[in-house]
């Protein structure tokens, strides 16, 4: 089944003459690993937060489950409930004080009840092995840390579709382990993974498909 | 320094003990340090020197250093009620005097005791600030302002401004040391044009930050309103503490009635 579908999309950033993506035409289909490469630049970025409605095409359109997606309150909403992207420097995705109200921040936009909540992230706290860092502030975590909590921000909503944007950038091999580990558990439990990278030894091991961007175009789609 | 502060205030040995009691201790302190006498005022100073230093664990030379802030501004704002200049008239309220001109410059006694007086109770009333500051983790102290139904927006505001401090600090630590490496500051004049570059870096690179973190709040569903879970943190129950400041306190009050 379809998940998300791009048809013919461009979009170009204010003040800029190139477009940053360019007629794109993508399937994301469900329960599969993509790898979005390509070089710096080349549109990876901008294709992602195109997918969880930050950006919103100049031309074409974006599909979710088949419905064109509306860029309104409610049509927004849905979609990051079922999108996560999880941004290339965890700095800018960590908004709160503790690990624990980070954790609980995007449960609190979708309004759940309080026990829900609790029930969540003490959940997410052992999935991400963040219980002994609960309840410490996010400015004094290791960049690994950083990085991990991000990652539990976005799937303590159960997205349907994971987008990450680098997310093996200042890693160490160590932690590169188990961010990959951590991506194949997220995979069997059924999620849809799309990751743009750098790293093709990755990119290639791990991926079902290997998406190529140059200069905001698709170059090639492989198996 | 800020940084240093928010640290210990996270690893202090009191951090474990209900914010909500250390918050009203201090405001407690911070009332009655106002209408003490001098000698109670002096007492308040030194029971809170203990607490921070010695229950919290907070080194005495960052203690003292930070003291010295209010130490510094009584002793420059008093010199003003120390030193009177009147034409020479005879008065008793004369320590020293000078004669200069038509004019009498003289330190008066009765400033002293005034300033005495102001530079005490601020040095009082600002050890119980930084007992919070030292003692209460920031987060704790949000969680309380939202427990005690302090406005959203101020509450997010703070939430916000504490975040950007990190963020800002540390690109500014990342850029002083970027050009170091490169000699940025090898003498004065490149220092000034370093430290320009710096500030004009700033303020693009907030202007960045304040983007991306916009888009990442978006993109976890912010609806207008930072709302988070705190989490049900479990806090020490030993009563030590909470007796020796009740008891502290109901003996300061009555000392403070007494005298009145």
């Amino acid at each position: 089944m379809s998940l998300m579908e791009f048809d013919r999309v461009s979009f170009s950033y204010p003040c800029s003459h190139k477009p940053a993506v360019e007629d794109i035409s993508l399937t994301f289909q469900e329960g599969k690993r993509y790898a979005l490469i390509g070089r710096n630049g080349c549109g990876k970025t901008t294709l992602l937060r195109l997918a969880n409605g930050l950006y919103r095409p100049q031309t074409g359109v974006i599909r979710w489950c088949g419905r064109q997606l509306e860029y309104n309150g409610t049509g927004l909403r849905l979609l990051r409930q079922n999108v996560g992207l999880v941004f290339q420097n965890p700095e800018q995705q960590l908004v709160a004080t503790t690990v624990v109200e980070d954790l609980s921040y995007g449960l609190c936009n979708l309004g759940l009840p309080e026990g829900e909540i609790a029930r969540r992230v003490e959940e997410t706290l052992d999935t991400f092995q963040l219980r002994e860092i609960a309840y410490q502030p996010v400015n004094y975590l290791s960049l690994g840390e950083k990085k991990r909590l991000a990652l539990a921000d976005v799937m303590i909503l159960k997205p349907k579709l994971l987008l990450l944007d680098e997310p093996m950038a200042y890693l160490d091999y160590v932690q590169r382990a188990e961010l990959k580990t951590q991506l194949y558990k997220i995979h069997q439990e059924g999620t849809t993974i799309v990751v743009a990278t750098h790293e093709l030894d990755f990119a290639y091991s791990w991926a079902d498909e290997i998406i190529m961007l140059d200069k905001g175009r698709l170059v090639s789609v492989s198996f | 320094m800020h940084h240093r502060i928010d640290a210990l205030a996270y690893r202090n040995k009191l951090k474990d003990y209900p914010p909500q009691q250390k918050l009203i201790f201090a405001l407690m302190l911070f009332f009655l340090g106002y209408i003490a006498p001098l000698h109670l005022q002096m007492v308040i100073t030194l029971w809170l020197a203990v607490w921070i230093v010695v229950y919290a664990g907070i080194p005495w030379q960052l203690y003292a250093q930070l003291l010295t802030v209010p130490m510094f501004f009584g002793f420059t704002s008093s010199l003003a009620l120390v030193v009177n200049i009147n034409p020479p008239s005879p008065t008793e309220d004369v320590l020293m005097g000078l004669g200069i001109g038509p004019l009498f410059v003289y330190v008066s006694l009765q400033g002293i005791s005034q300033a005495l007086q102001a530079i005490v109770r601020s040095l009082t009333i600002t050890s119980t600030m930084y007992f919070v500051l030292l003692t209460v983790p920031f987060a704790q102290l949000l969680g309380v302002m939202r427990q005690w139904g302090c406005p959203f927006l101020i509450t997010e505001l703070l939430f916000l401004t504490y975040r950007f401090i990190f963020i800002l600090a540390e690109t500014t630590t990342e850029m002083l040391t970027a050009q170091r490496a490169r000699l940025g500051y090898t003498n004065w004049r490149r220092g000034l044009y370093s430290l320009s570059l710096v500030v004009s870096q700033l303020l693009h690179r907030t202007i960045e930050n304040y983007r991306e973190i916009s888009l990442a709040l978006l993109s976890r569903g912010y609806h207008g309103q930072l709302e988070v879970w705190s989490g049900i943190k479990r806090y020490h129950r030993g009563k030590r503490y909470l007796l020796e400041a009740l008891a502290g306190y109901t003996l300061l009050l009555v000392a403070t009635v007494a005298c009145r």
